[in-house]
């Protein structure tokens, strides 16, 4: 195609100013979080051994990494201008890996359970010994509670710092990251009781703790999954938090149809990454003062809100 | 960014009195305290890790089964009689092959099996392994264990740990 025959209707992202700083520090946070990940996958498989709980806990801790990763390389893509082979822009950069993530997290979260159902069923017990630490004789059990603790508890500080800069920047995939990380002392706390268990003589505590760590993993890999798929059929812009319609769309219809030329209106939009693409058909009084009408009601939009970024404005007889 | 505000979880505890004015984080890191103090309470009662069939118990005071093989050492023996000895237990000796010796452990039907497994057994599906006990060269040796007796292969590998080879 040559490039007279195409527009690039968005522009590239940018923020507000107010925004911007609250994204540097979702990136360093982002940093550290792959950084502790790396450290916690590198002693959880150092300490793992025999228990099918923790190899859950692990497993689930590798795919973390993934939204994180995706938010630090989709934030690059997205300084890049709108261009003639993506004319529609690099806003949707985000959801890739991240639905691939997704899906990732499902097989996995699959795949543990039959692990751990088959192994309660064959009866597995598990074997722990012990292992030299400073001297004493130390059981391996307390070692691998230690690597889950750690596994947990800065990742809830971490969760837990990130998710305000997720809202205000209605970033799915920070939101994402932020809400499982909080919520992961829970795959921690299950693991940690499976190991006490054993602890206990009762083999049949791990594998059944990594199965209920396996059906969270499961519900969180498919809840991911359809949202993943949400976003593909160009859902409607929804609320982070609660998946409800974004009160945005209803403003833009209120905006339009509050301005003096236009008779009715009709929107549909769209998200992409952050931003939201927009379509308004409307019915104009008269199409005396077209071009100024509908350049205002472009204006108005797009002063609504950051996030408007994408507007195409199409004046109709009927809907 | 400390992960464990200690300062912080004390200073909310005593303004607030537990209330749920805490954040969700401080209450968080309350109840793992919490777990890891009744851990401890818990385990300090009894012997702890736990054997699933008890086997520490049945062998103390009482019979060790140990089986051998034909590569079983003079030296492997005498560990063995000497643990047999740190237990106050009789031996009871059942010689045959690797093989036998692993479905026996895996039936609970002897303690422990010593003559020439080594880490990378191929019946360690089916038994636990101690830590080696002895290397020879590149082999290192360990002792076969029925899977699940933590308490036994605790008492066991703390035995291989002080014991030396006379």
């Amino acid at each position: 195609m040559k490039h007279h025959e195409v527009y690039h209707n968005s522009r590239r992202h940018t923020l507000p100013d107010d925004l911007r700083p609250l994204y540097k520090k979702a990136v360093k946070l982002e940093r550290w979080t792959i950084a502790y990940i790396i450290s916690v996958v590198i002693i959880m498989y150092i300490t793992m051994s025999s228990s099918q709980a923790m190899k859950a806990a692990w497993l689930e801790d590798v795919l973390s990494m993934v939204p994180a990763i995706c938010f630090l390389v989709a934030g690059s893509y997205h300084d890049k201008d709108p261009n003639d082979r993506f004319p529609f822009g690099y806003h949707r950069a985000y959801s890739i890996a991240y639905q691939l993530g997704a899906f990732a997290l499902l097989a996995i979260g699959v795949y543990i359970f039959y692990d751990s159902v088959s192994s309660l069923l064959k009866g597995e017990r598990p074997t722990i010994g012990g292992i030299k630490v400073m001297g004493f004789y130390t059981w391996k059990g307390w070692l691998m509670i230690a690597a889950l603790l750690w596994s947990a508890l800065p990742a809830m500080l971490l969760g837990y710092k990130k998710i305000n800069p997720a809202k205000k920047l209605h970033n799915k995939i920070l939101f994402t990251d932020a809400s499982t990380q909080k919520a992961d002392w829970q795959t921690a706390a299950a693991a940690i009781l499976g190991i006490i268990g054993i602890g206990f003589g009762w083999w049949w505590a791990d594998s059944v703790s990594a199965c209920f760590i396996s059906l969270s993993v499961i519900y969180d890999g498919w809840k991911r999954t359809y949202g993943a798929v949400q976003d593909l059929i160009d859902e409607v812009p929804t609320l982070l938090e609660t998946g409800g319609v974004h009160p945005l769309v209803k403003q833009v219809h209120e905006t339009v149809t509050a301005h003096d030329s236009v008779k009715d209106a009709r929107v549909r939009m769209r998200e992409a990454g952050e931003i939201f693409f927009t379509e308004v058909f409307v019915i104009l009084h008269n199409e005396d003062d077209l071009h100024t009408d509908i350049q205002s009601i472009k204006s108005g939009i797009r002063s609504l809100d950051w996030k408007m970024n994408d507007i195409v404005i199409v004046p109709v007889t009927q809907f | 960014m400390l992960p464990f505000p200690v300062a912080q979880i004390f200073r909310e505890a005593w303004v607030y009195h537990l209330t749920e004015q805490m954040t969700s984080v401080s209450k968080t890191y309350l109840l793992y305290a919490a777990i890891c103090f009744t851990i401890t309470t818990l385990c300090s009662c009894g012997h702890y890790p736990k054997d699933t069939q008890g086997t520490l118990d049945n062998a103390k005071n009482g019979t060790l089964r140990v089986g051998t093989t034909a590569t079983t050492t003079a030296s492997d023996s005498t560990l063995a009689v000497r643990f047999a000895q740190q237990l106050n237990a009789s031996v009871d000796w059942v010689h045959k092959d690797q093989q036998y010796l692993s479905g026996q452990l895996s039936e609970y039907k002897i303690d422990m099996a010593i003559g020439g497994f080594t880490e990378d057994s191929p019946f360690k599906k089916i038994v636990g392994l101690t830590k080696p006990y002895r290397k020879d060269g590149k082999k290192k040796y360990v002792i076969a264990i029925p899977k699940g007796e933590n308490a036994f292969l605790a008492k066991l590998e703390q035995f291989i740990d002080t014991y030396e080879a006379p």
